[in-house]
């Protein structure tokens, strides 16, 4: 009993003690007040931990049937899950990073995705003006994902939910959480497992992504150079037996306007180049579906034009089966 | 490894839960030092090891030997010497002289080439150098006694909060403290916590959120053609480095303060500062009174009248620029300094300046304008460049709002605004008595409260992490 007293008597010593130190008191607080934030932060993404997704897309290795490949418009712009609503015998995946180029690089990396037991191997090239420049201000997404170490890529995957839990937040992202009120807009992003970013903003319809554009293509425009190089990966590609589809990746009106007046792509040309590569020009209407920025499709445009290139791609692929 | 990184918190985190056990015991204490620096300098690279240990050795057994051969002192003073500038010049200046020499024969057409060089520089060479190098000089000129000890030694050499980029710490002012262990107080372990907490929010909030901004505009294959837009970009890079470089001193302070040692103040406001010899004595001040001290004195100083004080404040402040970096630029930065410092001692027009009416906050803004664009020539990756970036600075008639308006647009103006804010308080607040509007028993809550927000604000507000600007010095 009395040892029992003594006992109860240091434990109270011990945490007045600690309430005293100031040191204590401000770490224990610190604590709480991240774990708080953490639980409650305005921009929490969806779907899979974002180091996580970033990690696990740049290590995947023969695993798909069908890859999608462009920038961050076939980033945010092509679900591979509603593709298979159509396309149900084809693993699919969308290999798209922000400020993508055609580059040598990035064309091994797509080809070295396809299984090489699968029985149809198909490459599906999301085609914008900006993927066929040669930017040299630019360092794209892929590259810098590809610079990373494996020991980096591992500790990003581990460590996933840890770095999610405390990611960074700028002061407007706080403060727009604190006052949703203040915030003009909020982007909701969700990270699928077969590559997919999907963006969902509010309200939509903005046009902020023009001006940005505008004043890229003003520097540098698309390259023939490029449009060689992509075509001899596609000459390869098919005499190897990938089939390969491209298709102009919708965006709005104005931004369709802005790319055919100052990007200095030729749609026709390019289509002969590519065909006579071996490539199979898949049509779609570049401007039929909604996008949030002026560049990027909001979330369920996307999926529907997921659906309408799986049906067009399917419908030209049953044509070939059957001839 | 990198204050800023998650192995460095793994690291510190394991150091200080075991520094109780180890801090009493006299020797397991020295090898538990040695032991710990050793592994936060060989994370980056073990095989430096090798070269701090062989530069240590050096001036371990100088040290001894001065001490005990006072005939040959001036000899092995000589030889410590040669091997800390040796190493310091193989690592650092080899590419710069060579590749100097090779521009030179190129401009005169003759055909001789030395062959480039592309060493590593080991980080933290300048720091620890320096700080070897005071030493023997402190043992040469009687005021430090040499310890037997290579582990106190070592210990004093590679204590892992200073070693990398400083504060730059005397053998006579470390060592005896590295004897003492008494029990860490209250307020040691609270004032520890304020410096590494203000340190963080220095760096990963305020320097590395302005990086962002700043690299992007220097990154550029042509400098962007808007006065206003670099005149932002330059305050930006101005309160980057401050905030870089006294972050990391703060954070090493703040660790010293949690192991029960003081290192010096190394910065004291000096964008505050209303003339340029009070800038060289709040910027760096380790450094500056290393200089002094070791360079600046020994050479002459102020005892053999003006004209010579004036050439040889010309050669440290060279001298210093080119410590900084092994480049053209930055010796140009240096003799930028030296002038302001000359035209200060000729004309004293800061004094001059503060007897005009408001003249006391005119000249602390003059002297932060011309350190601004003396920072043009520290931040720029070539001479070429920074010409460039200087004649936009000046050219007033090209305004281009669209740029001006990306910079105030993003998170960096929010962060920049504060720090300026920050620095004008301080500036008024100078002078005036200290009024404590809440009692000392508030404050004791208030305070802890301050500290945890200002932790969740180092948490979830840091920006992208980068190399501390000092580390490549």
């Amino acid at each position: 009993m009395i040892r029992h007293d003594a006992c109860r008597r240091n434990a109270r010593g011990f945490l007045a003690g600690a309430v005293k130190d100031r040191t204590f008191t401000a770490l224990v607080l610190a604590l709480v007040l991240i774990g708080i934030m953490g639980m409650l932060r305005p921009d929490k993404p969806r779907g899979v931990y974002p180091k996580r997704y970033w990690a696990r897309k740049i290590s995947w290795h023969q695993c798909a049937d069908a890859v999608l490949a462009g920038d961050s418009r076939v980033l945010g712009g092509v679900s591979p899950t509603e593709m298979r609503k159509t396309l149900a015998e084809w693993r699919i995946l969308n290999y798209g990073f922000a400020s993508n180029l055609y580059v040598p690089e990035y064309l091994e990396a797509l080809e070295s995705l396809l299984d090489p037991e699968s029985k149809s191997k198909a490459i599906l090239l999301a085609i914008t003006p900006h993927s066929l420049t040669e930017d040299p201000d630019v360092t794209g997404q892929f590259a810098e994902l590809k610079g990373r170490s494996r020991s980096q890529i591992y500790a990003d995957i581990c460590l996933a939910p840890l770095v999610s839990f405390v990611e960074y937040m700028s002061f407007q992202d706080a403060l727009h959480g604190l006052i949703p009120a203040l915030a003009k807009g909020r982007t909701q992003k969700e990270f699928h497992a077969d590559g997919w970013l999907a963006y969902q903003r509010q309200p939509p319809g903005e046009k902020r992504e023009l001006k940005k554009y505008y004043r890229g293509y003003q520097k540098v425009q698309v390259s023939a150079k490029m449009v060689e190089g992509l075509n001899r990966f596609v000459s390869r590609w098919t005499q190897t037996g990938i089939r390969v589809y491209a298709f102009l990746m919708p965006t709005c009106q104005e931004m369709f306007e802005l790319e055919q007046q100052y990007s200095g792509f030729d749609r026709r040309q390019f289509v002969e180049g590519f065909e006579k590569a071996g490539g199979i020009w898949v049509d779609v209407d570049p401007c039929a579906y909604e996008s949030f920025d002026g560049s990027h499709l909001q979330s369920y445009a996307a999926r529907q034009f997921s659906d309408d290139l799986a049906q067009r791609i399917g419908d030209l692929e049953r044509s070939r089966d059957s001839e | 490894m990198q204050f800023n990184s998650l192995v460095f918190i793994i690291f510190g985190a394991v150091f200080f839960a075991a520094w109780p056990v180890f801090r009493t015991r006299r020797n397991p204490r020295w090898m538990f030092l040695v032991t710990a620096s050793f592994i936060f300098y060989g994370w980056w690279d073990w095989r430096f090891l090798f070269l701090i240990l062989a530069s240590g050795l050096i001036d371990f057994f100088a040290g001894l030997g001065i001490e005990r051969l006072p005939r040959r002192k001036k000899l092995l003073l000589v030889l410590s010497i040669l091997g800390n500038v040796g190493s310091l010049f193989i690592f650092k200046y080899v590419g710069f002289v060579t590749g100097t020499f090779n521009s030179l024969m190129s401009l005169a057409g003759g055909d001789v080439r030395l062959p480039a060089a592309h060493l590593i520089l080991p980080v933290g060479i300048s720091f620890y150098t320096f700080q070897s190098m005071s030493y023997t000089i402190d043992i040469y000129r009687g005021r430090l006694h040499p310890t037997r000890n290579v582990f106190h030694f070592f210990a004093y050499l590679s204590l892992f909060p200073q070693l990398v980029a400083g504060p730059i710490v005397r053998a006579r002012d470390l060592l005896p403290q590295l004897e003492s262990a008494g029990p860490l107080t209250e307020q040691q372990r609270w004032d520890g916590l304020k410096l590494i907490v203000f340190g963080y929010f220095k760096k990963v909030v305020v320097a590395d959120t302005l990086a962002a901004s700043v690299n992007v505009a220097f990154a550029a294959s042509s400098p962007a053609d808007s006065a206003c837009y670099w005149w932002i970009v330059m305050i930006m890079f101005a309160f980057q480095i401050l905030c870089d470089f006294s972050g990391y001193s703060d954070i090493a302070r703040g660790l010293g303060k949690w192991m029960g040692y003081e290192f010096p103040l190394n910065f004291d406001h000096p964008y505050t500062a209303g003339s340029f010899r009070e800038f060289w004595q709040k910027w760096h001040i380790s450094l500056s009174t290393w200089f002094r001290d070791y360079v600046y004195i020994p050479l002459g100083g102020s005892r053999r009248g003006a004209g010579h004080a004036h050439a040889t404040m010309w050669a440290t402040m060279l001298i210093s620029g080119l410590w900084h970096g092994a480049a053209w630029h930055f010796v140009l930065w240096g003799a930028l300094h030296s002038l302001y410092l000359s035209a200060e001692r000729l004309t004293n027009w800061p004094a001059k300046l503060a007897k005009l009416p408001g003249g006391r906050h005119l000249a602390p803004l003059a002297v932060f304008i011309l350190t601004v664009m003396a920072w043009v020539f520290f931040r720029a990756q070539d001479f070429g460049q920074a010409c460039a970036v200087f004649a936009r600075m000046f050219n007033f008639l090209a305004f281009d709002s669209a740029l001006a308006h990306k910079l105030i647009d993003n998170n960096a103006i929010n962060v920049l605004l504060i720090m300026i804010g920050y620095e004008l308080v301080v500036h008024f607040g100078k002078n005036r008595p200290q009024a404590t509007p809440v009692s000392p028993k508030i404050m004791r809550v208030l305070e802890p409260v301050g500290i945890a927000v200002l932790i969740l604000v180092c948490v979830f507000m840091r920006a992208p992490s980068n190399t501390f600007i000092y580390f490549q010095f």
